[in-house]
């Protein structure tokens, strides 16, 4: 009895096409000279943060958690950063399925954390909620069509997330405007996690 | 079902070419995730063809007042003399009053429409009901007043139709329920539209309906341990291809978050026959089976004492609220596995510190605090 999960996302899709479009017209950089004179820490060639466990399970030093139960599991999101670079917002988390004392060795679907997915990527479905300007970012995409692409991690569904290990995710999205300092995390499964910080 | 307005073109857009950045040095904690990441903003993922492409996207204004509208409740119903739509008195006219409130014209408008849908002609009767208090005579006159203005209203939408109107009151004699509580008496207070259809067929939405109405406070749980955290609990016995599968709703609390309000769910299943697992949590927030139109969420948030009825703005494209999604095996899920969920609704213009919520398959959740 299932349906095709492509609510709301073609729309959203054909909305930011047409958006691209327009400002295509009007802006074109090449290069990565956005990184420049905008602020922001470099993140370094490979663009991974280094991610250090603590002893409580958590990612030391995350600047939010959150802990849903879900289907029997847990689902455990730290948000390690929500940086904003010069036209560019990054948001760097941790997902780790806890098995909860469960006997299983199952591991949770590929699509978990992030909703509908598209061909190379798959957290289209991971926004960030601006709730005083009424405002939702869904991540960037590259390509048009049937060859859209997200600007975020690219996660391979067929093998899902293993239960009990912290894997590290990433999204980008349209730059948060300076004047807002806070917004509301929102993941598929786990929900939102408000008063996430926006650093520069 | 996100319902969202898009921007004006006057929305930030960008677009970027960039390179990606070299490969990552270190390992992927799981082997299912790319190691290699561009730097922000550069393009990513047609990493196989390692070919540039213009990244794009805007952020989405939310438009709260699309969903805030006057409390529309029309129930189907059966009354005394054939099928009905039945509109609580409340939401038609202030206490002790024949005038018809602001509320009042959507409802109508509702009801003409659901006349329509039915292709009902003839004659059709309006007749006004009160609950018990206050004396007989008074009941009486104030119903046949209010029947008098319902007719006066739909008279003029429903011209052409084919339909008659004949009003009637009936003051307290014909109580739907016993006026034994508050809630009782309210329901007692109606207007019901009372019509008789020729079609015999009935609707095809009827076959999947699992909707209860939203004057039918969710029925509480009993003889189950309590739902951890939550603030109100509604509990459904739903028959499933002729076995039942008993499903708890909890609600875990109404958040506002600057214009809008946060409300946080669980789903559950407490028990279902045999091997069978559940798939159908999404249709209890639309109130439908069908599976080919029966996709969108029909949960409300209301406030009965100001009448404005709140319409999700954002439900994670119902995975909050539902397990919809392939047939994956993590898709449908056995006894006591808790799914939660959220909607966010525009915060009322009311100002009200308590609001009622509804979900189709179980009915309302009545009175809830925002914090």
């Amino acid at each position: 009895m299932w349906r095709a999960v492509t609510r709301g996302t073609r729309t959203r899709l054909a909305v930011l096409g047409l958006a691209g479009a327009v400002a295509a017209m009007a802006v074109s950089t090449t290069g990565c000279s956005l990184l420049s004179g905008g602020g922001g820490a470099d993140p370094g060639t490979s663009g991974r943060p280094k991610i250090e466990m603590g002893a409580d399970g958590h990612v030391k030093g995350a600047i939010a958690t959150a802990t849903t139960p879900y289907q029997g599991y847990k689902v455990q999101v730290d948000v390690v950063s929500l940086t904003r670079y010069d036209k560019v917002t990054r948001l760097v988390f941790v997902v780790k399925p806890l098995s909860a004392g469960a006997d299983t060795t199952d591991d949770l679907d590929g699509t978990t954390f992030g909703g509908d997915s598209l061909s190379g990527g798959n957290l289209t479905g991971v926004e960030l909620l601006d709730t005083k300007n009424l405002k939702d970012y869904v991540p960037l995409t590259a390509g048009s069509g049937d060859k859209t692409y997200c600007a975020c991690s690219t996660i391979d569904s067929s093998s899902g997330f293993p239960l009990d290990q912290p894997t590290t995710l990433y999204a980008d999205y349209p730059a948060v405007p300076d004047s807002v300092d806070e917004v509301t995390v929102v993941l598929p499964k786990v929900g939102p996690i408000p008063h996430v910080k926006v650093s520069s | 079902m996100r319902r969202r307005t898009a921007a004006g073109a006057t929305a930030v857009a960008l677009t970027l070419t960039c390179v990606a950045a070299p490969s990552a040095r270190a390992e992927s904690p799981s082997p299912n995730v790319n190691a290699k990441w561009p730097s922000p903003g550069a393009n990513v993922s047609d990493w196989k063809k390692e070919k540039p492409l213009p990244i794009s996207g805007a952020p989405v204004s939310l438009q709260p007042d699309a969903g805030r509208h006057p409390l529309v409740v029309v129930e189907n119903d059966q009354e005394k003399g054939g099928k009905s739509f039945t509109i609580p008195a409340d939401v038609l006219f202030d206490t002790d009053s024949a005038k018809l409130s602001g509320n009042a014209n959507a409802n109508l408008n509702e009801v003409v429409s659901k006349l329509k849908a039915a292709s009902v002609t003839g004659q059709v009767k309006i007749i006004g009901h009160t609950d018990d208090t206050g004396s007989k005579a008074h009941n009486l006159s104030l119903s046949k007043q209010r029947a008098q203005a319902v007719d006066t209203a739909l008279y003029d939408k429903l011209r052409s139709s084919g339909i008659t109107l004949k009003s009637s009151g009936v003051g307290e004699k014909d109580p739907l329920v016993k006026n034994d509580s508050a809630a009782h008496r309210a329901r007692n207070r109606r207007v019901a539209i009372v019509y008789n259809t020729s079609s015999t067929n009935t609707s095809s939405d009827d076959q999947y309906d699992i909707s209860v109405p939203l004057t039918q406070p969710a029925t509480k749980p009993s003889g189950v341990p309590p739902a951890t955290g939550a603030i109100a609990s509604g509990v459904r016995d739903l028959s499933v291809d002729n076995e039942t599968v008993k499903l708890r709703l909890n609600v875990l609390g109404l958040t506002k978050q600057d214009g809008l309000i946060r409300a946080d769910v669980q789903t559950e299943v407490l028990s279902q026959p045999g091997t069978n697992t559940y798939s159908g949590i999404y249709d209890l927030f639309t109130g439908s089976t069908d599976p080919i139109s029966g996709g969108q969420i029909k949960a409300l948030l209301y406030d009965a004492g100001k009448k404005q009825q709140l319409e999700p703005l954002i439900t994670g494209k119902g995975d909050q609220v539902a397990d919809i999604g392939d047939s994956g095996d993590g898709e449908s899920y056995g006894t006591g596995g808790l799914r939660p969920g959220y909607i966010y609704f525009p915060a009322p213009t009311t100002g009200a510190t308590k609001l009622s919520l509804y979900v189709p398959a179980f009915g309302s959740f009545e009175n809830l605090p925002v914090k």
